[in-house]
């Protein structure tokens, strides 16, 4: 009787112990980015950034960056998720990180988005964003290798709208593609995946 | 004896067929954000309640301070997301539906004077043909939405 009660003790604490364990390493591993296998290189491009600066793969050396497909005339989508990322950042400085990554939008909509209105539309998100736009042909190699879609699409009005990806891309310190994160956003899944993925904790 | 069964039978026969009176359609929660900076756009959330025992049909919104406002879906399919048209939007009998950042919302553009934090709006929403409700709210910010 007392070895079968020590048993079931041991094997008791046994498994607590591994469930322990094993929920420790789970909040080490990103749980909702997508990591890709092997990061992919991007091709060569050159867009421009808000200051009319060119805007090309070296811009992207040296740190982490999360790069959102997006539009200035985007009434829903664009904003929240452009806002969530600025929340992200906050939190995850505040929290003691001492980087967070560059926060990127990149304008499918060429045509209104100017580096003019660009600037004045991320200055409200606060510090660590970059606006960037260009020539359509130029956004069609980068988007076209991350697999980007993006269409215009014209109301009766004669208004315009762009049908977008709604993916946050995560690009690593040497320019290169490393994982993605699949809408729909939440603030709580940067927060978390992000330090996991840069490494920084 | 049957008479005093009958009368209260009655009375509950009476209250269920005739619900409380009160407003068919409630808004509630209305957002209205202020165009972000270089834009003419911007979106409203809320919630539409129906308390009638039939359908409601919203077949348009106006508002003075925008020329234009549409109600949109933004709807994510193989990672793309597209704006939907919803009108009109049919709101089942006792249901609510709810406009949400990334879900169902209005689209406001094209201000005639510009729209400011704290400025009074006024959306009107067109419903079952000739019923028209008024709400009006202020401006809010974008960082004042739930995350």
């Amino acid at each position: 009787m007392i070895l079968v009660f020590g048993f079931v003790i041991a094997a008791f604490v046994g498994g607590t112990v591994f469930m322990s364990l094993a929920f420790q390493g789970s909040r080490n591993i990103p749980q909702h980015a997508t990591i890709l296998p092997q990061a992919a290189a991007l091709p060569r491009f050159s867009l421009l950034d808000q200051n009319g600066a060119e805007f090309n793969n070296e811009s992207l050396n040296d740190q982490w960056s999360l790069i959102f497909f997006g539009f200035t005339h985007c009434p829903d989508i664009c904003p929240a998720t452009l806002q969530q990322l600025a929340i992200a950042r906050s939190q995850v400085l505040d929290a003691g990180e001492s980087t967070f990554p560059n926060i990127i939008l990149i304008s499918v909509d060429p045509e209104r988005d100017t580096p003019e209105v660009m600037a004045t539309y991320i200055g409200h998100f606060g510090d660590g964003l970059t606006g960037v736009t260009g020539s359509l042909t130029e956004l069609r190699t980068l988007t076209s290798a991350l697999g980007i879609f993006f269409e215009k699409s014209v109301a009766d009005s004669g208004n315009y709208s762009v049908d977008h990806a709604a993916v946050v891309i995560v690009i690593n310190k040497n320019a290169e593609f490393h994982a993605l994160f699949s809408a729909p956003h939440n603030v709580d899944y940067f927060v978390n995946d992000i330090p996991l993925i840069t490494g920084s904790t | 004896m049957t008479t005093r069964l009958f009368v209260p039978v009655l009375c509950v026969l009476v209250i269920a067929c005739n619900p409380p009176a009160g407003p068919p359609l409630t808004i509630s929660k209305m957002v209205v954000l202020e165009p972000l900076p270089g834009t003419n756009v911007t979106a409203a959330y809320l919630t539409l309640d129906n308390n009638s025992n039939q359908p409601i049909a919203i077949e348009k919104v106006t508002s003075p301070q925008f020329a234009r406002v549409t109600m949109h879906e933004t709807v994510i399919q193989d990672e793309v997301a597209r704006m939907v048209s919803l009108a009109p939007l049919i709101i089942d009998r006792q249901s609510i539906v709810r406009f949400e950042p990334g879900g169902k919302h209005l689209m406001m553009s094209d201000p005639p004077q510009e729209v400011t934090l704290g400025l009074p709006v006024t959306v009107e929403f067109h419903y079952d043909i000739n019923d028209l409700l008024i709400v009006t709210t202020t401006v809010s910010s974008i960082d004042d939405l739930p995350e």
